[in-house]
């Protein structure tokens, strides 16, 4: 295979993913209506696709097109050298389209609508490899009812591959043919031909001008018909501009040229509509952005009070930390004199904090006490009260009824400018508060994980084993003084020499009481120690908290719908950008001699 | 006749200036402009300059791009005072021939109001392309005294700025010449424009140019036939002109007459001077049926005045049932309005009652207030110092006040919401100011400021100081009661107070001795709000009271009653003032006095001018018949032709 055919090929796999892409996106709906609107154009392209990928090998249908009386039908019956189409003076004369096929091809395999046609089998050389279809005009219709002439034109225009665009020097500015072009142009070939050359002036040059901002205009054709036609009746080869434009038609219509033709319609059609989604995309997307900046604010806001609320109560509760955190530490340390008298001035502390307020009351001081028992304890306090204890729960992390309205209402302003479908957002307050619930059990969860973190650390950080050792050598320092007391006094003084009497109750009071008192001092020096730093490492947590890119929020649903509108915004940008990329492979591949619609053309 | 045109001329004029101040008010229905409407542009562009000064007759040569028209203007105008090129869309603006010593008689910029009007110097400024509407006007010898005659962009080209300058000529016009060619007579542009023509009445002359002879000879029929059956066109004359590039461009292409309807067979090939036909032309009867015809035209129920006084009614009834909807005292709900607890309003009347004590009770209340309150503050600074600071007792009450304006301003979002998503489109923009979400936010954040920063103590204080008053007016018996009840609580003051303190009761007995004090008066209006609040019946109400005080108690309990109600209304009307000044502005004015447009004295003086100018109409219809039967004077058709 040669180097151009594999390009070729390539373009075609090409444009073949384009449209698998666009078919993929558009059955893949979001609940954001100007895209559902897109989807709508886009399906339209798709039947379109289809229908092409159906005759992809058929023969290329020509249309003429043009206003009334510019000669459509002359210029037919010049080119294929015999009278079929009728001409005539009064208009319109053709109201019908006309079909002019080959006798030996079928026309059912073409995909047209038959029955829409009058249709005549002609034998001429151009019809081996083309059909070409007489069109009637769009200017003398002033209405689009089912069944005129200008519906039928409708609905034809969009099967053809080539648009023959005859005018002439009367009509070549009609407003009405021009919007009808911008219109049927998408997915066509262009052809330009000023016709009535034997008696107007050539006006190719002012047209040319005219079109230029809306289609790429090749060559145009200034013909004669009637002398074209008698020229070949007399069996004589038509001259001057009619003949290249019999030339152009045989030689750029052949078979070989079909699919190219084609898929560079397709291609256009699909850039078309592409852009027009875009547009479309584009223009409604900066209140989706807005939207989604003032979610982001709103949850940072929320975020914020809560993480406020926490530290607040952090800087409260710090007995409770404390507790924790020489638990925690014990656990480390292992079984050890020190450690034995830390846990029994611990449990007797928890014991006491049991009876009074220092117990934990509020989700925070749960969320102290630990992360798993906490939200454990979370969850199974408050299944019991849902309803009433749902209000307090939110209530005790800043999120009371007014403020979940408040934020309801904003975001209800913001989704409705930003057209995003409104069952995305809860309606009723219950629903917020639900939500609003959710959010702060993964807050606290998140938040106890956090302080858990915390406290391991720290406890790791003052259990090490010089630590220990200082603190287990200093503390049995006076226990084994006792003992080495007590035993030197019965064994060797009572015992051993005998001339001292062994201690007496007097004696081990006082002992007991100081050691009591020793312990007591060592354990505290142990907890002041534990607590240094502590505050800060409250204020740190607290700070992490704040920032944490926190995933839950109050409209969960709506933050996920926002996603998927910019997802598939990106999707859009980048199939157009694939359809301009090979748009613009195609525009720099040699010239075929026919125009087209630019694809920067405004289309509204 | 030409007093009945004066009627007519100034019941015009007047309906002119109604239209105008009706549209005024009427820019808050956010209508279309009354630019778009054809009747509207008529009565301007025609019947305003030219019911009053009908010596003239406007003949404009029409048709669409390319087609020659220019040609036959000069044909018209004896040289080339328009420019005639081969491209399409060539003259952007109107050229007009002005018969010598017109200006004497009129004034041309009276007759043509949209241009801006400049002498003719050079063919191809008509060509320029400019935003400005200019007019070209050029004295013509040739031009008969009472003729303008125009030369007009096309009405089909890719050039919308064409069509709107052919339409203003078109409705200035008395004669319009249709220049129709065999490519373009059936085009949709062409038949729009010429059916207008018709329904206004207009003389139109037809010129079928570009003919090719002799095969068109047997086609020209059908063409016209076809337009006119289309279009409703009556030609006054048909005329055809040969393809004839070489003639056209010297100037002398020849106009050859037909017969039309009767399509006869007398075939005088002679060619025509259109001027000299024109000049001989029934100028009064021509200019009575194109005044009429626009008449007719701005009087007609489908397209005419009244179709936009329907306009409007209809909008102004939408902006009605908008007005019912966001009725603000359906939206601002009384019901659901948090009452001021009985606790502080009670702690508010007896603060007003203790200013207001006289004499001896005074004194006696004051000495023992003092003294226990003396005592008492050690009591309490301990108090305080175990406790957390009290909450100020207002602002348990501000929050409920402020959930409740949250849920008001909630259905009324909700309300707005729900208009904007069924009916009035026309609303649809202001309601999505409003309803965005940053407007939202904004309102909240304004309302949340001005709610934070009243003081509700000096509210009520302001409100219970204007109530007792009127109370005090209203039933003296029961605030006579009220005073003789303190004041025996004056006197038995000493005795409670020193008995609880000897008792050992100490700062506990004083406390209860303080409250005894003010119990009298403290009681009455517990008893009365708790009957209010409707939460217990006050165990020791009766005892305190006496069964022979119920007439009193009721009485006092109606006026705590509306005390509570007037409380509520002065939140809810501070709520109504700051929606308006935050959210609404101008709103709820501009609905109202939308939806009052069609009772609004302009709207009634043009249903009444209306009333007028139909009998007027009807009378110069007469006329026309009267007329046509006579001959008509000689001094108004025909004029010399040098």
């Amino acid at each position: 295979m040669t180097n151009p055919e594999l390009a070729q090929l390539q373009m075609l796999a090409e444009i073949d993913d384009l449209v698998a892409r666009i078919t993929r996106w558009v059955n893949h709906d979001v609940p954001w209506s100007p895209a559902q609107q897109c989807r709508a154009l886009l399906k339209r392209l798709l039947k379109r696709v289809d229908q092409l990928r159906i005759r992809l090998e058929a023969p290329l249908v020509i249309a003429t097109f043009g206003g009334t009386g510019t000669g459509k039908s002359s210029l037919v019956n010049a080119l294929i050298g015999q009278e079929i189409s009728r001409v005539g003076k009064q208009r319109p004369t053709t109201t019908r389209p006309i079909l002019l096929v080959h006798p030996q091809s079928e026309p059912e395999s073409l995909g047209l609508p038959l029955d829409e046609f009058e249709i005549h089998r002609v034998e001429s050389p151009l019809l081996r490899d083309i059909v070409i279809i007489d069109c009637p005009d769009m200017d003398t219709p002033e209405s689009e009812s089912a069944g005129s002439h200008l519906d039928v034109l409708h609905r034809v225009l969009p099967l053809s591959d080539v648009l023959l665009y005859v005018s002439t020097q009367q009509k070549y500015r009609d407003a009405i043919v021009g919007e009808e072009l911008i219109r049927a142009a998408a997915g066509c070939r262009l052809l330009f031909v000023q016709s009535h050359a034997d008696v107007d002036d050539d006006v190719r040059q002012d047209w040319a001008k005219r079109l230029q901002d809306h289609y790429e205009v090749p060559e145009m054709f200034f013909v004669d018909s009637v002398r074209a036609l008698r020229e070949q009746q007399a069996g004589q080869r038509a001259s001057g501009d009619f003949g290249r434009l019999q030339d152009l038609l045989t030689s750029q219509m052949i078979s070989s040229q079909r699919i190219q033709i084609r898929r560079a319609n397709l291609l256009d059609l699909a850039l078309e509509s592409l852009q027009l989604c875009q547009q479309k995309v584009e223009g409604n997307w900066p209140q989706v952005a807005e939207l989604i900046g003032e979610l982001k604010a709103q949850k940072h806001k929320l975020c914020g009070s809560m993480a406020g609320i926490l530290r607040d109560e952090l800087d409260v509760s710090s007995n409770l930390w404390e507790r924790r955190l020489l638990s925690r530490a014990t656990e480390i340390w292992g079984f050890s004199p020190f450690s034995a008298m830390l846990r029994l001035y611990n449990g007797l502390g928890s014991f006491i904090a049991s009876f009074s307020f220092f117990r934990a009351r509020t989700p925070v001081q749960m969320a102290v006490i630990g992360a798993i028992e906490g939200v454990r304890r979370i969850k199974t306090k408050f299944q019991d009260s849902e309803a009433e204890g749902r209000l307090d729960r939110v209530a005790s992390l800043g999120m009371n009824d007014d403020e979940l309205r408040e934020a309801q209402l904003v975001i209800r302003g913001y989704a409705q400018s930003a057209l995003i479908t409104e069952d995305q957002i809860p309606s009723s307050m219950e629903t917020m508060r639900t939500t609003a619930a959710k959010v702060q059990d993964s807050f606290l969860g998140e938040a106890g994980r956090k302080i858990d973190d915390v406290i391991e650390q720290q406890a790791r950080r003052h259990t090490g084993l010089f630590t220990r050792l200082f603190y287990e050598t200093l503390f049995l320092s006076y226990p084994l003084f006792i003992l080495f007391a007590i035993g030197k006094n019965f064994f060797y003084d009572s015992f051993y020499t005998g001339n001292k009497d062994l201690y007496t109750i007097d004696f081990y009071i006082p002992a007991a009481l100081f050691l009591l008192m020793w312990s007591g001092l060592w354990v505290m020096l142990y907890i002041r120690r534990c607590r240094r730093g502590l505050d800060r490492k409250i204020e740190e947590l607290a700070k992490t908290l704040a920032e944490s890119r926190f995933e839950g929020g109050l409209f969960q649903q709506l933050e996920e719908t926002c996603r998927r509108v910019d997802l598939d915004r990106q999707n859009l940008q980048s199939m157009k950008s694939a359809a301009d990329a090979l748009r613009q492979t195609l525009a720099t591949s040699p010239s075929s001699g026919l125009g087209s619609k630019s694809p920067t053309a405004d289309v509204t | 006749m030409n007093q009945q045109f004066g009627e007519a001329s100034k019941t015009v004029q007047r309906l002119a200036s109604a239209v105008e101040a009706l549209n005024q008010r009427a820019e808050i229905l956010q209508v279309p402009p009354l630019k778009s409407y054809e009747w509207h542009e008529t009565l301007r562009q025609k019947l305003v300059p030219q019911l009053g000064d009908h010596a003239f007759l406007v003949v404009a040569v029409v048709g669409g791009t390319n087609i020659g028209k220019s040609v036959i203007f000069n044909h018209l105008a004896g040289c080339s005072a328009s420019s005639v090129s081969p491209l399409a869309s060539g003259t952007k603006h109107p050229v007009c021939l002005v018969p010598p010593g017109f200006d004497q008689k009129s004034d041309l910029n009276n007759v043509f109001t949209d241009f801006t009007l400049e002498a003719w110097s050079d063919a191809n400024r008509a060509l320029a392309e400019t935003d400005i509407d200019y007019l070209f006007w050029k004295t013509s010898d040739s031009t008969p005294a009472n003729l303008l005659i125009l030369d007009t962009p096309d009405i089909d080209s890719d050039a919308p700025v064409n069509w709107d300058r052919a339409d203003k000529i078109r409705r200035s016009a008395d004669v319009l010449i249709a220049v129709l060619t065999q490519q373009k007579y059936n085009d949709a542009a062409v038949k729009q424009f010429f059916r207008k023509a018709a329904a206004e009445d207009k003389a139109i002359l037809v010129v079928f140019n570009q003919c090719e002879f002799p095969e068109d000879e047997e086609y020209w029929p059908l063409w016209l036939e076809k337009f006119c059956s289309e279009t409703e066109v009556v030609p006054e004359l048909v005329y055809l002109a040969p393809r004839d590039k070489l003639a056209a461009k010297e100037n002398r292409l020849p106009f050859q007459q037909r017969d039309w309807p009767s399509g006869s067979a007398e075939l005088d090939r002679s060619p025509h001077d259109l001027m000299r036909d024109l000049s001989q032309m029934h100028f009064s009867e021509i200019k009575l049926r194109s005044l009429r015809g626009s008449l007719r035209s701005l009087l007609d129920e489908q397209q005419g005045v009244p179709k936009w006084l329907n306009v409007l009614s209809v909008r102004a009834g939408l902006y009605r049932s908008a007005t019912e909807q966001l009725a603000t005292n359906k939206l601002a709900g009384r019901e659901q309005w948090p009452p001021i607890p009985n606790p502080l309003l009670v702690k508010v009347i007896r603060a007003w009652w203790r200013e207001r004590r006289e004499g001896w009770s005074r004194s006696v209340h004051e000495f023992y207030n003092t003294v226990s309150d003396s005592i008492l503050w050690p009591f309490q600074k301990m108090k305080q110092s175990f406790q957390a600071p009290p909450e100020p007792p207002f602002d348990a009450y501000r929050q409920r006040e402020w959930s409740a304006i949250l849920e008001t301003v909630e259905t009324i979002f909700e309300r707005l919401e729900f208009m904007s998503h069924t009916d009035n489109q026309v609303l649809a923009e202001r309601l999505g100011k409003l309803l965005d979400g940053k407007s939202r936010a904004e309102l909240l954040r304004l309302l949340e400021n001005a709610h934070t920063n009243i003081d509700f103590e000096r509210e009520l204080q302001e409100l219970v100081s204007v109530e007792m008053q009127r109370f005090e007016q209203e039933s003296p018996h029961s605030h006579h009661f009220l005073k003789k009840l303190d004041q025996l609580s004056a006197m038995v003051r000493p005795a409670t107070s020193v008995g609880l303190f000897m008792l050992g009761v100490g700062p506990a007995g004083d406390m209860a001795a303080q409250a005894f004090g003010n119990a009298a008066l403290g009681a009455v209006v517990h008893v009365t709000g708790d009957v209010v609040g409707g939460t217990a019946v006050a165990v020791g109400g009766d005892a305190v009271l006496g069964s022979a005080t119920h007439k009193i108690a009721g009485e006092i309990e109606i006026w705590f009653r509306k005390l509570h109600a007037l409380f509520v209304a002065k939140r809810v009307t501070w709520l109504l003032e700051q929606l308006q000044q935050h959210l609404w502005g101008t709103f709820l004015e501009d609905l109202s006095s939308g939806a009052e447009l069609t009772e609004s004295p302009e709207y009634l003086a043009i249903a009444t001018i209306l009333e007028e100018l139909r009998p007027q109409l009807a009378a110069l219809d007469e006329s026309e018949e009267s007329d046509s039967s006579a001959p008509a004077p000689s001094t108004e058709s025909g004029v010399v032709h040098p």
